[in-house]
C-alpha cells in the first residue's frame, strides 16, 4: 500500500538519512514535500465527486461551528398547540412531535454529529497508529499480545459493544464520543502494523539507523510519514461510518441524550411518531445519508490522489 | 496445512478468552451489588442469597469468578433473568434465536441474489450504463442508515398503501421490509465487492486462454471467470454474516421481531445483566466461530493458500 509514497527510494533514503544526521538541509526537504502535495492536489482535482463531497463538508463544518447563527428559532423550544404541524412558510420542514422547529433542531444537529465524528475519528486514530506502529516496528511478542488484543476487539460486533458500554457507564455526549473513539480503531492497527512491517526493511531505515537515529525517531520521522497516506483515506471514511454509528446508538437511545438534538434522536422521535407525521423522519435521514455519502467519496477521492495504484 | 489449521485454532481460543474476560470484566463495572444485579425485586430468604454467592463463587477473588462464570457458560447455564424472575437465561436466547436466524438468512439470501450477479455484470459490461448504476449504488448503499430507510418503508407500505403491517411479525407479510431492511447495506457491499473481484480476473490469462480455444462466452464466464471471482467473495461472506447480527438489533427493534436483538436491547433497557453477558459472548462466538470457518474453508478451495 505504501509503496508508491517511496517513488524514489534511494532518494528518500538519502534525504532521511541527511535529516537524521545533524545537517538538516530544510530547504530541500521543503521544496519537495510542497510538490509532493501539489501532485496529490492535482490527482484530487480529477475526481469531481470527491470535489463536490469536499465542498459540502466545509459547508456543513461553517453550519456545525456556527449553529446559532444559522437557526432560525429555538431548537429547544417546544410549541405544543402546533404539534407535528407540517411544512410551513415560516417553518419549511415544519415541526415535531412537541412542537419544535425540525430546520433548527437539523442545523444543531449538525454540530453534534460533526464533534461524535470528527472527535471521536482523532481518538481512534491516535490509539489504532499507535497500536499499529509499535505493533509492527517492535515484532515479537509485542506484537503477538497486541494483534490478540486487536483480534478480540475486532471480534465485537461494534454495536453491541458501544450499547453495553453506555448502559453499564451510563449514555452522555462525552461518552458517546470516547467510548466510540476507544472501540473502533482496530482498522488502523492492522493497516499501520503491516505497512510499517514493510517499510521497517527498507534502505532509508537501515540508514537512519546506521547514522545512530534511535527507536523513536526513526518510527515518528521515518515510518510514520510512510504510513500517513492511507491513514488519511481510513480516518476520511471512518469520519462517515462514525456517524452513522452515533446517529443508530442515539436511535436506540443509547448515544445522545435529549434534548440536545441529534439526527439519531430525532429520528427515534419520528419513529413514534410516524404513522402520524411523517414528515419529521425525513430530514435527519437525509442529513446522515448526504453526511455520509460525503466522507466516502472525499476519502475515496483521496484514495485516488494519495496512492493511485488503489484505483478501482 | 494441519500446523496452519492448529495455530488459527489456538488464535481463537486465545481471542475467545480475551473477549470473555472483557465481557465479564466490563459487567463488573455496573454499579451496585451483584446479588442485587441477579435477583432485582425478588424477596429471597438468606439461604437462597448463600446459594447464589457458592454458585457464582462471589466471595472468592475475581479472576476466580470468571473461572466459575466461564465454566458455568460453557455448560450452558447462563444464569437467570431479573426482569423475568428466575427465568433461566438460555430458555430465553434459544427462544430468541429462531426468529433472528430466519431474519438473518433471509436477508443474506436476498443479498447475495441481488448483489452477485450485479456485481458480475457490472464487471463485465465494464464502463456501461448498468456497471455506472451499479457503482452509484454501491456508494449511495453503504451511506444509507437502514434503520431510516426501514421509517421510510413504513410511512410507504404501511401508511400511504397499507400492504404491509408496519411491525411485527405473525404473518409472512411482517417479514417482508425486516428481511429487505436487513439486506440493503449487504447488497451495497458484496455487489462492489464482486464486481472488483470480477474484473481482478477478467483480464487473468487464463481466460484469454479460455477464449482462445474457442469455449463459449458462457462457459468463460461461469467456468472460469465466476468460479474464480467467487474465491475472496466467500471470506467476506462469512464475516459478513456474522456483522449482519449487528445490524439485526436496530431491524428488530423497529419492526419488533421477537429474536435476539430485541431481547438484548429491552435486557439494556432494564439492566438484566444475567442476559446482556450471554446475549454479548454469544455474538462474539459467532464471530469467531465465522472467521474461523471462512479461513479454513478459504484454505481449502484455494489450492494457492494449501501450498503455503
Amino acid at each position: 500500500m505504501s509503496s508508491s509514497h517511496n517513488v524514489d527510494v534511494s532518494q528518500r533514503a538519502r534525504d532521511t538519512a541527511e535529516r537524521a544526521d545533524s545537517g538538516i538541509t530544510l530547504s530541500g526537504v521543503e521544496r519537495k514535500r510542497r510538490s509532493e502535495w501539489r501532485r496529490v492536489w492535482d490527482r484530487f482535482k480529477r475526481f469531481k465527486p470527491g470535489i463536490v463531497a469536499g465542498g459540502f463538508i466545509l459547508v456543513l463544518c461553517v453550519i456545525g461551528a456556527f449553529p446559532t447563527v444559522f437557526e432560525p428559532y429555538d431548537p429547544l423550544m417546544p410549541e405544543s398547540r402546533l404539534r407535528g404541524e407540517g411544512p410551513t412558510w415560516s417553518h419549511p420542514l415544519g415541526r415535531d412531535d412537541i412542537g419544535r422547529d425540525i430546520l433548527s433542531r437539523l442545523i444543531r444537529g449538525t454540530r453534534v454529529a460533526l464533534t461524535v465524528g470528527i472527535v471521536s475519528t482523532l481518538i481512534s486514530l491516535t490509539v489504532g497508529v499507535t497500536v499499529g506502529a509499535v505493533s509492527g516496528y517492535f515484532g515479537g511478542w509485542v506484537d503477538t499480545i497486541l494483534s490478540r488484543f486487536v483480534d478480540a476487539l475486532m471480534a465485537f460486533p461494534i454495536l453491541v459493544l458501544l450499547i453495553v458500554l453506555a448502559a453499564v457507564l451510563g449514555p452522555s455526549f462525552w461518552m458517546t464520543v470516547w467510548v466510540i473513539g476507544l472501540t473502533v480503531w482496530s482498522t488502523y492497527a492492522r493497516v499501520v502494523r503491516a505497512d510499517v512491517l514493510s517499510v521497517r526493511e527498507r534502505e532509508f531505515v537501515f540508514a537512519a539507523r546506521a547514522l545512530g537515529a534511535n527507536d523513536a525517531r526513526i518510527i515518528f520521522r521515518h515510518v510514520l510519514p510512510n504510513v500517513i497516506g492511507p491513514v488519511i483515506v481510513i480516518s476520511t471514511l471512518s469520519v462517515g461510518s462514525i456517524i452513522i454509528l452515533e446517529a443508530a446508538l442515539s436511535f436506540l437511545g443509547f448515544g445522545i441524550q435529549r434534548p440536545t438534538p441529534s439526527w439519531g434522536n430525532m429520528l427515534a422521535d419520528a419513529r413514534q411518531n410516524i404513522l402520524t407525521f411523517p414528515h419529521i423522519a425525513y430530514p435527519p435521514g437525509i442529513m446522515i445519508f448526504l453526511t455520509v455519502l460525503a466522507f466516502n467519496l472525499l476519502g475515496d477521492g483521496l484514495r485516488d490522489a494519495l496512492d493511485p495504484r488503489q484505483r478501482e | 496445512m494441519i500446523s496452519y489449521i492448529i495455530q488459527r485454532l489456538l488464535q481463537g481460543v486465545v481471542v475467545l478468552f480475551l473477549v470473555t474476560f472483557f465481557t465479564f470484566a466490563l459487567m463488573q463495572l455496573a454499579p451496585g451489588d451483584p446479588i442485587d444485579l441477579m435477583v432485582g425485586e425478588a424477596i429471597i430468604t438468606d439461604e437462597q442469597i448463600a446459594r447464589i454467592q457458592e454458585k457464582w463463587g462471589l466471595d472468592k477473588p475475581w479472576y476466580q469468578q470468571y473461572f466459575t462464570w466461564l465454566s458455568n457458560f460453557f455448560r450452558g447455564d447462563l444464569g437467570h433473568s431479573v426482569v423475568r424472575t428466575g427465568y433461566p437465561v438460555s430458555d430465553m436466547v434459544i427462544e430468541a434465536m429462531g426468529p433472528t436466524l430466519k431474519l438473518n438468512v433471509m436477508a443474506l439470501i436476498l443479498a447475495v441474489i441481488l448483489a452477485l450477479p450485479a456485481g458480475l455484470f457490472a464487471a463485465v459490461k465494464q464502463y456501461s450504463v448498468f456497471d455506472s448504476a451499479i457503482m452509484v449504488w454501491a456508494s449511495a448503499g453503504v451511506a444509507l442508515p437502514n434503520f431510516w430507510v426501514g421509517l421510510m418503508l413504513i410511512v410507504f407500505f404501511s401508511r400511504e398503501l397499507g400492504w404491509l403491517p408496519s411491525y411485527g411479525t405473525e404473518n409472512w407479510k411482517g417479514w417482508i421490509m425486516p428481511v429487505v431492511v436487513l439486506a440493503i447495506n449487504e447488497t451495497a457491499i458484496l455487489a462492489r465487492l464482486m464486481r472488483g473481484a470480477t474484473l481482478e480476473v477478467v483480464n487473468q490469462e487464463y481466460v484469454t486462454t479460455a477464449r482462445a480455444k474457442g469455449l463459449a462466452e458462457r462457459a468463460v464466464l461461469l467456468g472460469h471467470i465466476v468460479r474464480n471471482a467467487l474465491l475472496p467473495i466467500v471470506t467476506v461472506l462469512g464475516l459478513r454474516a456474522a456483522f449482519l447480527l449487528s445490524g439485526t438489533i436496530v431491524v428488530e427493534y423497529i419492526f419488533a421481531v421477537p429474536g435476539i436483538g430485541r431481547l438484548f436491547i429491552q435486557s439494556v433497557d432494564r439492566l438484566d445483566y444475567q442476559v446482556i453477558q450471554a446475549i454479548t459472548v454469544m455474538f462474539v462466538l459467532f464471530v469467531i466461530v465465522a472467521t474461523l470457518v471462512t479461513d479454513m474453508l478459504y484454505a481449502v478451495i484455494d489450492p494457492r493458500i494449501r501450498v503455503k
